[in-house]
């Protein structure tokens, strides 16, 4: 296994330390007896390499998108935080009319 | 807690302001992926806002108080508005226009304003209403106020 490579899985499990072999290949798209070759040492294709960057780079987002949740609840008044609910919503029920696959959302108000 | 409307819900009821329609008619009239109608039809039929009546839908007329409160929500309006001017923002590189402009306006002119603006309205309400098809309709918008009171009202929300 290549340092590069070394590197990439140790980051992928500081970032995801409860995945199963079945959620990484869930959220990298590589197939999951693949995932096991590669945390086994099996050397790592530039498109696996990728895959993983990708999902990496998604938990950043994610977890920045949750901070930046957070500081709004603290530091927002419940009208702002109202009107910014409202706007997640909106988007949320849009995806659910378009795809009508996501589960039924949140009823919050900062009343 | 509301209904939370948006405008796909909104134009799928305005097709149904005039006459029942099948499916397949809102999907003529809207232009809308019937697979979106059949999710905003379920929508709004579990709110007993729309009702099935000889194979057709239609807006229930007996509509609750509570319902109708919702569906004219204050803040569901303003997330409407604002995601009108979001869409139109980003098509204004294609057909649509969106313009903003802060002038001095003395007493005068303000009137001549008031009065150019009362003949485009008058416009619009004169032009001839036609339910064929909604996605081809023109959206306009406009409106303005005191920069200063804007300003206020936007650092106090």
């Amino acid at each position: 296994m290549t340092n590069l490579q070394t590197t990439l899985i140790n980051r992928y499990q500081t970032t995801y330390p409860a995945d199963t072999l079945k959620e990484v290949s869930n959220k990298t798209g590589i197939q999951i007896t693949r995932v096991f070759r590669l945390f086994n040492g099996s050397e790592m294709k530039i498109s696996e390499y990728e895959s993983f960057e990708k999902a990496l780079k998604e938990s950043k987002n994610q977890n920045e998108f949750f901070q930046l949740s957070k500081e709004c609840f603290s530091h927002l008044n419940k009208e702002r935080l109202n009107y910014l609910s409202a706007f997640m919503k909106q988007s949320l029920k849009l995806i659910q009319l378009k795809n009508d696959s996501v589960s039924t959302c949140f009823e919050t108000e900062f009343a | 807690m509301s209904y939370n409307i948006n405008l796909i819900e909104r134009l799928v009821l305005e097709s149904l302001q005039n006459k029942p329609k099948t499916a397949l008619e809102i999907h003529i009239c809207t232009s809308l992926e019937t697979k979106i109608i059949q999710g905003v039809l379920e929508s709004l039929i579990s709110k007993n806002i729309v009702t099935i009546g000889e194979l057709k839908y239609l807006i229930n007329k007996n509509i609750s108080d509570e319902i109708r409160k919702e569906l004219n929500n204050p803040m569901d309006i303003k997330i409407e508005l604002a995601e009108i001017l979001n869409s139109t923002f980003n098509l204004r590189e294609e057909s649509s226009v969106l313009k903003l402009k802060k002038v001095h306006m003395n007493e005068k002119e303000e009137k001549l304003f008031h009065g150019l603006l009362y003949n485009m309205e008058s416009f619009l309400t004169g032009l001839e209403k036609k339910q064929e098809n909604l996605s081809k309709q023109k959206v306009f918008f406009w409106g303005g106020g005191n920069y200063g009171k804007i300003i206020n009202n936007y650092l106090n929300f």
